[in-house]
């Protein structure tokens, strides 16, 4: 549903308050309607984690490790905050 | 040889790209791709979703459509994102925003739909459908519908609130029209999100943030949740049916890994994955697959009160039409050996 997509940039303003890398990676069955920017996914680990049951996912990582277990759709800044605080303090 | 080899396997990859393991009953295809999720009516005769307007690709502007499954007739209902039928299809809620769900009359929709089309632009007005119930203190998203009376018609619908938890809300539904009885926050004992409220709106299934893995909870009377059962995993877009014995969801797949004599041969992009549509049976404690795609993704499944299974499935060709695709019941209720698996099996 749109609040999922309209909390992309909700998302991006968070990673720019704390400095953090923000990537979007698109759903590979989206991968025809994509800009020149854009990632698709295709990563078998994440897709194991259950990423692609839900559009959108959210996975916090750093140097290759998952530090957070998968977010499923909408989540508001706060918990977002919180999130990022926990695990990047 | 070994090119002679890798043309069949690729031809044999094609044919059975959708590998549905039981007859479809029927087969719409879509001109348009679903933005999000699509439902169908209880009564399997329409279908509906939202699709973007034109060319706004940020897809922040949707509208909605319903489709007359019998006349093949493709209606333009008001409100800009998932639409749900209710209420035995008296009703279908249309959001207008987040924090505002406006529920109307189906048949006088299609109808005003209909007219619309035939008539000049300046009397759109008059033929606009009239809202029989605007609800504006629910503020949140994923609502779905139960019916928790029959006799006295009374509509429960339930949405993730904006900031945390999940609310309730019941409707007295009467001679047209709506009567809210009363509003609550429920299973503030429970650390879920995703909601899918069961059609009697005894249950919900969702996600369960504590262990990542969804489950059903039962609705107390004092609205906090209890877990009935956990599936070990996470599941896609689940769906109760109609007796609550059954629920139907998808779960994303590598093909790749599936075929274990393709594995040996050849190398599948890893780019490509698979969505399968599962049936768990309650009562038999058993879970049936329905799909178990090579190249295509079924997703979203949607019971009918008569117990078809409705679905939509997603071609990873692109020169080949989405489509809705009805399963009869016979599928997960007389299931092959085959289609029996059990929950480790194709845990993600």
């Amino acid at each position: 549903m749109p609040m999922s997509l309209m909390g992309r940039p909700e998302a991006q303003q968070i990673a720019d308050d704390y400095s953090l890398k923000y990537i979007e990676v698109l759903d590979p069955l989206a991968a025809h309607n994509k800009d020149d920017n854009q990632i698709v996914f295709s990563s078998k680990r994440l897709l194991k984690k259950g990423v692609l049951n839900h559009f959108p996912s959210v996975v916090f990582f750093c140097e290759g490790e998952i530090l957070h277990p998968i977010v499923q759709g909408y989540m508001n800044t706060g918990y977002f905050k919180n999130t990022i605080e926990r695990l990047f303090k | 040889m070994k090119k002679l080899l890798l043309t069949l396997i690729t031809f044999t990859f094609n044919i059975q790209a959708q590998n549905i393991l039981s007859p479809v009953k029927a087969k719409i295809l879509l001109d348009e791709v679903p933005s999000f999720f699509f439902k169908v009516s209880s009564d399997g005769k329409y279908l509906s979703y939202s699709h973007p307007r034109e060319t706004d690709r940020s897809h922040a502007q949707q509208h909605n459509i319903v489709i007359n499954l019998e006349t093949k007739a493709k209606h333009h209902v008001p409100g800009v994102w998932d639409p749900v039928f209710a209420a035995n299809d008296q009703l279908i809620i249309l959001p207008e925003s987040r924090a505002i769900f406006d529920f109307y009359n189906l048949e006088e929709t299609l109808t005003a739909s209909k007219y619309r089309k035939l008539f000049a632009a300046d009397k759109l007005t008059k033929l606009a459908p009239s809202r029989i119930y605007r609800e504006t203190d629910l503020d949140g998203y994923y609502h779905s519908t139960g019916l928790l009376e029959r006799k006295r018609l009374i509509l429960r619908m339930i949405v993730e609130k904006k900031y945390a938890g999940l609310g309730l809300a019941d409707y007295l539904i009467k001679d047209k029209k709506i009567e809210k009885i009363h509003q609550k926050d429920i299973c503030k004992n429970q650390n879920i999100k995703l909601p899918m409220l069961s059609k009697d709106g005894q249950e919900i299934g969702a996600l369960d943030l504590n262990t990542h893995t969804t489950g059903v909870f039962k609705i107390e009377k004092d609205f906090s949740c209890s877990k009935v059962h956990d599936f070990e995993r996470p599941l896609g877009k689940m769906n109760f049916s109609y007796d609550s014995r059954y629920i139907s969801f998808h779960v994303s797949k590598i093909s790749s890994e599936k075929p274990a004599y393709l594995q040996n041969y050849i190398d599948v992009p890893s780019n490509i994955y698979v969505s399968d549509i599962e049936v768990y049976d309650r009562e038999e404690d058993r879970y049936i697959v329905l799909t178990d795609n090579l190249a295509d993704n079924s997703m979203y499944p949607d019971f009918t009160k008569e117990g078809d299974l409705a679905f939509l499935n997603h071609p990873h060709d692109k020169t080949k039409k989405v489509s809705i695709q009805f399963l009869d019941k016979t599928a997960y209720t007389e299931p092959e050996e085959e289609q029996l698996i059990g929950n480790s099996s194709t845990s993600n």
